[in-house]
């Protein structure tokens, strides 16, 4: 009778199989991304195929020497091209009549910068692929430059601190709204302090995959490049969420909907306390950055109020 | 000297020596030669050069940008270019190879920029913390069409600034991307770096010049007049065929004399861009001719030859393109053989054949397995060739 009874279904449930990934993997002690891929991974099962770039997710995806650090079938393509190697794959599986799920899987740097054009290319023409971004704010692999994806105010080796730059003077590209504005099936924005929110957006994904262009933006942080303390990366994460700073929300066939709805954000200083590479923005910068961010919350919501 | 020690460290210092990185000084060299706008992505093993330029060019009132690739890289630089400043991108293989089509723009608009390429083991992603020589032709024929080229080496930390220097100094003489090659090692090895290790080739800013339109008062006849976009003129510049006033041409005769006009004014200036060191001249009957790292491994060997009384002379080529015909063919009449050893298989030993095989037995020393030629291994190649010949 108990077991009858309706229950929340818990993180656990949607794994699909055991962890595919080696134990103890070369990424940073801390980092956010090997939660992100061996949770991907779990949920999305065994059989998908991983289509990457060289990026901090390499060192694992690629595998070093004679061994790869996973179990699943990998295409590390290059950098220009990730989305449309994987549509030469989704392609003819359609025409082979073979059944398999193809996920891209890609830092913001890639997806932002040097893929945009070749993931804009695959969103405008529907391909049934899975496109997962793990937006850590920056090439981090290279030594924490700059990207697309970088906010305002953030240090980092190309928008150094000094006499005549206080950190990127620009704003982060607003990627997923970009990508949801290409009308797929499916985007999602996602993090790794609400992993049931984001097992439910990769289901989602993968049925949505079987007829068209799915995309997952996850924020990921990362623990160098961000200067956070390595048991942070998911404080931070659940900080970014409830500041309003990463909204979790998604856009399905048509349908926009905050998919958890911060009763009382927190104010952004919250945020810009914790993680090094914004401590340095005085009360001025905070505000500037607390009015994009709260700008794009408005946007999102009133997409949200027309098309929910 | 005074300013490059306060770029290294930020504050003048009457040392005489530095550690430094032959990334950093790569930058420094290009910021010493006046170099105020760079555009840049990250790549391995190149990065520290977009790094120090990120943190060096806001002080000194410059332009720094990074860009979303290396093709919008390269063409920031060519837009930059065209205002009638200097500009500079880095970047390492894969990236170079976005570069290509807009290399060729620039040769095509003459517009003077400097690209360095420190190489790692290809192709694709290959390996990027290894060292390669594989960029080599690439640098030479990489864009389409027949184009002219000058591309530099750098073996060491010192060749990085002095090599940096130089490059600018070649763009904006003779109008014309500049490529400089450097490799993982030279990239990213730190040394102790000196104005005794400049030595030759040591440029002062009396030899730049980024005066808008400027031409080098010996090129005019060479160079076409430059088109300065914002000049107040309505200057047209295009990729098409055109003629020196800047518009398309159909016309055959035009057509071909604008393209010699473009590889004539390199080819007639070998004497001015072939730089090179030739080391124990005249005494070897083996002469190893080594560019980049190799050239280290070379002028190691020579030591190592001494002292066993091997017959060896070294040819240290800076410059590998326009290609140094007159030096390798003094050399290659003297020497029984040519011994070329580089981290590529054979790439610019087959240039040296086509030159010196009247002359002499070129004998490639490829190596690709992402290290470095030893000493040991370029000198037993010699004994293995010098014995080789008694034996006969």
């Amino acid at each position: 009778m108990a077991e009858a009874r309706k229950r929340r279904p818990r993180v656990c449930d949607y794994y699909q199989n055991e962890d595919q990934f080696a134990r103890g993997v070369a990424l940073c002690a801390g980092c956010a991304l090997e939660l992100n891929l061996r949770f991907v991974s779990r949920v999305l099962g065994k059989d998908v195929i991983l289509v990457g770039t060289p990026s901090c997710s390499a060192p694992v995806l690629h595998g070093q020497n004679t061994k790869a650090w996973h179990r699943h079938p990998y295409y590390a393509c290059v950098m220009t091209g990730v989305a449309s190697s994987a549509t030469g794959l989704t392609r003819y599986y359609e025409k082979a009549g073979i059944e398999a799920t193809v996920v891209c899987h890609t830092g913001d740097g890639c997806a932002m910068d040097v893929g945009f054009q070749t993931l804009s290319g695959a969103a405008e023409r529907n391909e049934k692929m899975i496109y997962i971004t793990y937006d850590n704010e920056g090439y981090m692999n290279t030594g924490i430059q700059q990207s697309s994806g970088t906010p305002y105010g953030a240090a980092t080796t190309t928008t150094p601190l000094g006499q005549a730059s206080r950190g990127k003077s620009t704003a982060a590209k607003n990627m997923p709204m970009i990508v949801a504005m290409h009308d797929v099936p499916y985007v999602a924005t996602a993090t790794l302090s609400h992993l049931e929110d984001y097992a439910k957006k990769l289901v989602k994904a993968k049925a949505a995959a079987k007829e068209g262009f799915a995309y997952i933006h996850v924020f990921c942080p990362c623990v160098p490049g961000w200067r956070i303390p390595s048991d942070a990366s998911i404080q931070v994460c659940r900080v970014a969420v409830r500041t309003n700073y990463f909204p979790l929300w998604e856009k399905e066939q048509g349908v926009w909907r905050i998919t958890y709805k911060v009763r009382d954000p927190q104010p952004l200083s919250e945020l810009t306390r914790l993680v090094g590479k914004l401590r340095h923005l005085d009360e001025d910068e905070v505000a500037r950055l607390q009015a994009q961010v709260d700008y794009r919350y408005r946007v999102l919501e009133a997409l949200c109020a027309a098309f929910g | 000297m005074e300013r490059w020690h306060y770029h290294a460290l930020q504050e003048a210092i009457d040392s005489s020596t530095l550690l430094v990185q032959g990334n950093r000084a790569c930058a420094l060299g290009a910021l010493d030669a006046g170099v105020r706008f760079f555009a840049g992505y990250p790549i391995t093993p190149s990065s520290e050069i977009m790094e120090t330029m990120a943190y060096e060019l806001p002080r000194v009132g410059g332009v720094f940008l990074q860009m979303e690739d290396e093709i919008a890289s390269i063409c920031a630089c060519i837009g930059a270019a065209l205002t009638g400043t200097l500009a500079m991108t880095a970047t390492s293989g894969p990236g170079f190879s976005l570069m290509q089509e807009a290399i060729g723009y620039a040769t095509m608009v003459e517009a003077p920029l400097v690209i360095v390429n420190v190489m790692r083991v290809g192709p694709s992603t290959g390996r990027p913390t290894a060292p390669s020589q594989g960029d080599v032709m690439q640098a030479r024929w990489g864009t389409h069409g027949d184009h002219p080229a000058v591309v530099l080496a750098a073996s060491n930390v010192a060749d990085m600034y002095r090599l940096t220097m130089a490059a600018v100094r070649f763009a904006q003489r003779f109008r014309t991307p500049a490529i400089l090659l450097a490799d993982e090692v030279v990239g990213h090895m730190r040394e102790s770096f000196s104005t005794e290790l400049i030595g030759r080739y040591r440029l002062t800013s009396g030899d730049f010049d980024f005066t808008p339109s400027y031409v080098h008062p010996e090129m005019v006849r060479e160079v076409h007049p430059p088109h300065v976009l914002g000049s107040k003129t309505h200057p047209h510049v295009t990729g098409l065929m055109h003629d020196e006033t800047g518009f398309p041409t159909d016309d055959p005769a035009k057509s071909d004399q604008f393209l010699r006009q473009l590889h004539d004014k390199i080819g007639n200036h070998r004497d001015e861009l072939c730089l090179y060191d030739v080391k124990n001249e005249g005494k070897g009957r083996v002469c190893i001719v080594a560019y980049g790292s190799c050239a280290r491994s070379a002028r190691a060997a020579l030591r190592l030859a001494e002292q066993e009384g091997l017959p060896v002379e070294v040819l240290h080529l800076y410059t590998l393109f326009p290609l140094p015909v007159e030096i390798i063919q003094e050399v290659a009449r003297r020497v029984e053989f040519m011994l070329v050893p580089e981290l590529n298989l054979g790439q610019y030993a087959r240039e040296i054949r086509k030159m010196a095989e009247n002359w002499t037995t070129v004998i490639s020393m490829g190596k690709v397995d992402g290290t470095l030629l030893t000493p040991r291994e370029i000198v037993d190649r010699v004994a293995e060739l010098i014995g080789k010949y008694e034996s006969v």
